[in-house]
């Protein structure tokens, strides 16, 4: 069990995980300093977590459906809905060497979590059902139906 | 294109460079946030639970007569000595209760079947006191929407009865209690109680 009463642990956490969480919400936001403020959010909720975990995979499993949870929260704030348009102009332009994320980021989100789960963060298809709460069967299919739709946005072999 | 450009591309996006440091220390300098929101839903829950009791409490007394209408027909049945039935004809008194400006079904004066009852000849048959009215019941809710509250709609307007439309909102009955000043209230009944009334006053 990892105790999660120590400083030493959160630091650790937040070392460890603090990317690879505001990686994720990147996927979702679209926008560096939202998916920043997500991540710090994310860690609140874990510094004020009394239950310890099982094991890393348990603490890095929970920190992405916290993440996913906060960055649907955040996707459906009222401030987000208006001024989307504008950012995500401004995001495109800084990020154009991005063919393949801006790609993924175009796909619906039943799509692209799934991509960016198996191959950012490498888990199983069986691990993403786990985290984001759907049957194995439904995660390969979403992954197959998202890299046919990557490959028909950018062609070649994508992913 | 592979997997490997897209983690590489994932690697290059420019979070800032202290993005760790930042979390920890507004992690370790947050307030409190379960006891924070806690303390925020305490009054908002005690609100809205005073609001709902209010609600309750001003629905139950504004709906009571309604209840009340429906607890005369078992004081009916008392009364009478005999199950009530809904598909029957009765002819109330109607006045006003005392001590209050609301009107309230006082007596039965008598009942007919609507077995017994041929609309709308009959109907106009019965001669009415200036406070008594008569009140069509039917089981289904189906009767006074059809031909059969049609005509003795029609008939009885002709004749100078002051008919008020039993309407009906989403199947709900509603029960019309016309009062001496010709206005009316209405009030809603529950489910269970699968009647449609009219009142006519003469």
């Amino acid at each position: 069990m990892v105790d999660v009463h120590t400083d030493a642990f959160f630091e650790k956490a937040v070392g460890d995980y603090a990317r690879t969480v505001a990686k994720t919400a990147y996927t979702y936001t679209k926008n560096i300093s939202d998916a920043e403020d997500i991540s710090q959010e994310v860690f609140i909720a874990l510094y004020s977590r009394t239950e310890g975990f099982e094991s890393e995979a348990h603490l890095k499993a929970w920190l992405l459906r916290v993440t996913i949870n906060k960055c649907k929260d955040h996707l459906k704030s009222a401030w987000v809905s208006r001024r989307s348009e504008f950012e995500d102009n401004d995001v495109q332009a800084q990020q154009q060497e991005h063919v393949l994320l801006d790609a993924l980021m175009t796909l619906p989100e039943k799509y692209k979590l799934p991509l960016h789960l198996h191959y950012y963060e490498g888990y199983s298809i069986n691990e993403i059902a786990d985290i984001i709460g759907e049957k194995p069967a439904t995660v390969g299919t979403r992954l197959a139906r998202g890299r046919q739709k990557l490959k028909e946005l950018i062609g070649g072999d994508t992913l | 294109m592979n997997a490997n450009d897209y983690i590489k591309e994932v690697d290059s996006l420019p979070f800032s460079e202290d993005l760790e440091s930042r979390i920890i220390y507004a992690a370790k300098n947050a307030p409190p946030r379960k006891k924070r929101r806690f303390m925020r839903f305490v009054p908002i829950c005690a609100a809205a639970s005073l609001i709902l009791v209010v609600t309750a409490a001003l629905c139950v007394s504004h709906f009571s007569y309604g209840g009340d209408a429906l607890n005369n027909s078992d004081a009916y049945v008392e009364a009478n000595g005999a199950e009530y039935a809904y598909d029957s004809i009765a002819l109330f008194d109607v006045g006003p209760a005392a001590g209050s400006s609301q009107y309230t079904q006082k007596n039965v004066s008598r009942e007919i079947p609507l077995a017994d009852f041929d609309a709308p000849a009959e109907s106009a048959a019965y001669s009415y006191s200036d406070d008594e009215y008569m009140l069509l019941l039917s089981q289904d809710g189906t009767y006074l929407s059809n031909d059969a509250y049609t005509i003795v709609y029609n008939e009885l307007e002709s004749q100078d009865y002051n008919v008020h439309l039993c309407e009906f909102d989403s199947g709900v009955p509603v029960i019309f209690i016309t009062l001496s000043d010709a206005q009316y209230q209405y009030f809603m009944v529950s489910d269970e109680l699968e009647a449609s009334f009219i009142l006519i006053e003469k």
